[in-house]
């Protein structure tokens, strides 16, 4: 039956099925040959609830909340205000351009929104100020992935309802290892400069009165980003209720800057709902099948499966992120998330370990499918963005960061502290 | 133009009112929640039902944006192996995506139809505070599916007449999985 069940899956995600179809066939397919009872006919419910999931809302909204905050022209300044402040440091603008990222990822939550929009700031930087330009690109390919870690991830919500995990201990479990992450990039950077002056670029006049005046680019950001994670930490508000505040306040600052307008507000509508209605049908479909999986006891056939191979909890662990790794290289982001967290989650917490802390372990392996080629989207954005030269300038330089990531998950398997400390003191 | 190209812009245009509509919906949703936030912690005033009403709010908006999404391509693909096959095979593979996943929604939609047919017999309401006639959003949700099978069905039968025609760039244009620069463009 597993096999089975995997080879379906395989040979229709092989196809360029879209996702959704692979998820529910698989499902009504299941139903069919394995289930003594016509579980597939609660489709039409279980669709329903879900459409109307609470939790859930907190996706649309983080999404829409990115859009007014991408078109409200906040980039620029914000940028600006991360040269002056981060520019000092050996590697200058490229600290800038992980501590944007940062940033941005924290407000928006897209991988792809976060490079591309930071990527066309700061490309122009590279020739202006002598950068080496592969370091440069890498720097921007992987910051833009810190989306997915740093708190509001919409992919943490998502894992947080597949495996029943509360999703504001997620939170708090990802915010110490993404600010890590986002300092083991900088550590990369500033060794490779050390020991490649010439990779740097010219220095940053240094001037504390334009520094103070930058700060008016950095705030706003940094102020919706306290409201909305702020709040869900404080307990004060739900994710979906700390997400509306986040559009309220986003819409605010738009009206602030004057960028507020009935077109703008449409095509952060636009943008929005076609991001929204893409993942939602997914995600629906995937309920479905992890419905019908558990009930037919893939689930706990899988677990038994792997318990039964007598490997040691850790020597486990460390098969599963090898596979995640490998599979990162093929499968886009999220289809991954979907098909794999209902099956991989349950055998995890089967051995032992903690799904908070398998979760944000799971994210930093995901922010490395992101940029790991061939397939790794934020390769070809940062690319698309380029417009000249080769792929191949922009993999290379991404590479030493693909190795910080690798020794981000080594530190979470040594020390599952990082991402337990925080949640334990709040619950 | 012929017929079907006519009626897919025409539901291209229905489509994309909709996703303004619902995207209305979603912005008057995180206002209703924002004041219930407000008033709960400043004011210590509980106005029930603020989570109810965006659940709604949310689902109605999702399904009325299902066809905006379809017509616009953005299904989640791998496109791994896709993008090393010659054009007649990536046609195909494109042709037969569509019809699992359209069948797929057909069969959901079928099932939610069957739930709403009950809402509507027993008169149903949300167990909740509001009491919320739930044949109200149901249908309006129904709908949105609807609308998704109907455009997908219609797409379906378009792609079929140009892959007997061998027009591929038709096919590509409606189905193929999106190049990188088209992402791009919409994402910034």
């Amino acid at each position: 039956m597993m096999i089975q069940a995997i080879l379906f899956l395989m040979a229709l995600v092989i196809l360029s099925v879209p996702i959704a179809a692979v998820l529910g066939w698989l499902g009504l397919f299941m139903s069919n040959f394995h289930s003594f009872m016509p579980l597939h006919l609660a489709i039409g419910d279980i669709f329903w609830q879900n459409s109307i999931e609470f939790l859930l809302v907190a996706i649309p909204m983080f999404v829409l909340m990115g859009e007014i905050l991408l078109r409200s022209g906040i980039t620029a300044r914000m940028y600006e205000g991360m040269v002056q402040w981060l520019g000092w440091l050996p590697g200058g603008l490229m600290h800038s351009n992980i501590g944007a990222c940062a940033l941005f990822a924290a407000t928006s939550g897209s991988s792809v929104a976060t490079a591309a929009t930071i990527g066309t700031v700061a490309l122009p930087e590279v020739e202006k100020h002598n950068y080496n330009e592969r370091l440069f690109l890498g720097t921007i390919a992987a910051g833009g992935t810190l989306g997915i870690l740093i708190p509001p991830s919409i992919n943490l919500i998502i894992y947080g309802l597949l495996t029943d995990t509360s999703v504001p201990e997620l939170y708090l479990a990802g915010f110490l290892p993404g600010l890590l992450l986002a300092g083991l990039f900088m550590t990369t950077i500033a060794i490779a400069c050390f020991f490649k002056p010439e990779w740097d670029g010219d220095p940053v006049p240094q001037d504390w009165s334009a520094k103070i005046r930058s700060l008016s680019g950095l705030l706003p950001p940094l102020g919706i980003f306290i409201v909305v994670v702020g709040s869900i930490y404080a307990g004060v508000a739900t994710p979906t209720e700390g997400a509306s505040l986040g559009v309220i306040a986003s819409l605010g600052l738009a009206a602030q800057n004057r960028t507020l307008t009935v077109d703008m507000l449409k095509r952060a509508i636009e943008g929005t709902m076609r991001t929204t209605a893409m993942i939602m049908l997914i995600i629906l479909a995937a309920i479905f099948l992890n419905f019908i999986l558990a009930a037919v006891g893939l689930t706990q056939a899988l677990a038994d499966f792997v318990t039964g191979l007598g490997l040691s909890p850790m020597q486990t662990m460390f098969m599963i992120v090898v596979f995640y790794i490998i599979l990162g290289c093929f499968m886009e982001t999220l289809s991954m998330l979907l098909t794999t967290a209902p099956l991989i989650a349950p055998v995890v917490v089967q051995l032992g370990f903690d799904p908070v802390w398998f979760g944000v372990l799971l994210m930093v392996l995901l922010e490395a499918a992101l940029i790991t080629p061939p397939i790794g989207i934020n390769l070809y954005v940062v690319q698309g963005i380029r417009k000249q030269g080769g792929l191949n300038d922009v993999m290379i330089g991404t590479l030493p960061f693909v190795l910080a990531m690798f020794a981000m998950v080594g530190l979470l398997l040594a020390f599952p502290e990082i991402a337990l400390w925080l949640p334990q003191l709040f619950y | 133009m012929n017929f079907l190209d006519k009626t897919l812009k025409g539901l291209d245009g229905i489509a994309l009112r909709l996703v303004w509509f619902g995207g209305a919906l979603l912005i008057l949703a995180a206002l209703i929640v924002t004041v219930d936030v407000i008033l709960r912690k400043l004011f210590g005033i509980s106005m029930a039902g603020s989570d109810e009403l965006s659940g709604y709010a949310f689902g109605i908006a999702t399904s009325l944006s299902l066809t905006y999404a379809l017509l616009h391509r953005s299904n989640i693909r791998v496109d791994a192996l896709y993008q090393h096959l010659p054009e007649w095979l990536r046609c195909t593979l494109d042709i037969v995506g569509n019809i699992l996943l359209i069948s797929f929604i057909g069969y959901v939609t079928w099932r939610a139809s069957l739930l709403v047919a009950d809402t509507y017999a027993n008169q149903s309401r949300s167990i909740s505070p509001l009491q919320t006639p739930l044949a109200i959003p149901q249908s309006a949700w129904l709908a949105g599916l609807l609308l998704f099978v109907v455009t997908g069905t219609v797409m379906t039968v378009s792609s079929l007449i140009s892959f007997f025609k061998r027009d591929w760039t038709a096919i590509q244009q409606m189905f193929g999985i999106k190049s990188l620069d088209e992402q791009i463009e919409e994402e910034s």
